[in-house]
């Protein structure tokens, strides 16, 4: 489960609701225009046309070359930025665990934690045929995720304590106390192993 | 050493606006790359005319009875609408709780373990789960004329493993179902 970060969610918005009012405002006063409905406007637009007669000079000018290049580049580092905090998401490799200070700094590879998590639940559920885990940064919260696969005759009443156990478990070795954690369920489209080989 | 009670939130979908901003990036960048062609063609760099100098030849004097207007303005608004509801509408809920504790269960992978469930019931040969609603599951099960010809208690069975298998769900699904009986 890939999670954008909260900011990069935030940005999306703000950027889209600004668009959508841009394109709204100058939709309507462009047909408002057309139409003639702005004759007796306070703005004093022209009724028949608008000129603007900068723009030619403008793009004549010696620094022109110049400020284009600067507007280009800084109009590609933008978007280019942007893109990345998607692709990135808040996946958080490493965390600084309390107790750290200016004489020194405990980190812990909550990677590693996770993995070990989600391989010792696989371990102890029949019922689990593989799980996922890793730690995000989601929604202003940090959160440990695990996800495990269940087999499709899976038993939700045992499945949920021991993932939940686990979850627990690891929210607990982590040791921040800001450390929230989430098990979403996923389910295997197919039988793995004949149901009477399993364990009852 | 103390950790939080509190909660995550429950999984949701990745909002609409994720769409409309990589879209919005885009369009950014296809911005710059024309300010950027413009100077490397005045650089002498690559050959060609500049494309700024088109537009601004086109957007120099805008005449108030050019006839794109006609079309133009109303599908801006349109767009722009359509923008105004994506960065407002909230995340989709794409998941179940299980317990109370921060468990959760896609959709479509509680309907495959009610798909298995009704599967096991004793008349059923075949059957499909899926979701059909916020909070609704359907279960499509058939019967073969030689194992039960009563449809109501096959659809009472069928309904009733389902609910058992995702009793765990809170709030459970409503669970529905629908029984054919097929010819031998």
């Amino acid at each position: 489960m890939r999670s954008t970060t909260r900011g990069v969610i935030a940005v999306d918005r703000i950027t889209t609701l600004l668009a959508g009012l841009v394109l709204i405002v100058a939709g309507a006063g462009v047909f408002a225009w057309h139409q003639g409905y702005l004759k007796d406007n306070p703005f004093t637009i022209p009724d028949t046309q608008i000129t603007f007669s900068w723009m030619p000079d403008l793009i004549k000018a010696g620094w022109w070359p110049w400020a284009s290049g600067a507007i280009g580049v800084v109009l590609a580092l933008i978007p280019l930025i942007w893109l990345a905090r998607h692709v990135t998401g808040g996946r958080v490799g490493t965390l600084t665990l309390p107790g750290s200070g200016a004489t020194g700094a405990l980190k812990l590879d909550v990677g590693a934690a996770a993995d070990a998590a989600a391989a010792e639940l696989t371990a102890s559920h029949a019922d689990i045929r593989s799980c996922r885990a890793h730690v995000l940064a989601d929604r202003g919260q940090l959160v440990a995720v695990l996800e495990p696969l269940l087999e499709p005759s899976a038993d939700l009443g045992t499945v949920q304590p021991a993932a939940e156990a686990a979850a627990q478990k690891l929210v607990h070795l982590v040791g921040r106390p800001d450390l929230t954690y989430r098990v979403a369920l996923r389910v295997a489209r197919g039988e793995n192993a004949p149901t009477g080989q399993r364990v009852q | 050493m103390s950790t939080t009670d509190a909660n995550a939130k429950a999984p949701a979908a990745a909002p609409a606006t994720v769409t409309t901003g990589l879209l919005l990036a885009m369009v950014l960048l296809a911005v710059a790359v024309v300010f950027i062609h413009d100077t490397l063609v005045s650089a002498g760099a690559v050959s060609g005319s500049p494309w700024l100098a088109w537009f601004v030849d086109k957007a120099t004097v805008i005449s108030a009875s050019s006839p794109w207007m006609l079309w133009a303005g109303p599908t801006a608004v349109l767009v722009g609408l359509v923008l105004v509801v994506a960065a407002l509408k909230p995340r989709r809920s794409t998941h179940w709780a299980v317990g109370k504790q921060g468990v959760f269960i896609g959709r479509a992978d509680a309907a495959r373990l009610a798909t298995n469930a009704a599967h096991h019931s004793p008349a059923v040969v075949d059957a499909q789960a899926a979701v059909t609603g916020r909070n609704k599951l359907r279960v499509t099960a058939s019967t073969m004329s030689s194992v039960s010809t009563d449809i109501a208690a096959v659809t009472r069975q069928v309904e009733e493993a389902a609910r058992q298998r995702l009793a765990p769900l809170t709030p459970g699904p409503t669970v529905r179902s629908r029984v054919a009986v097929k010819e031998n």
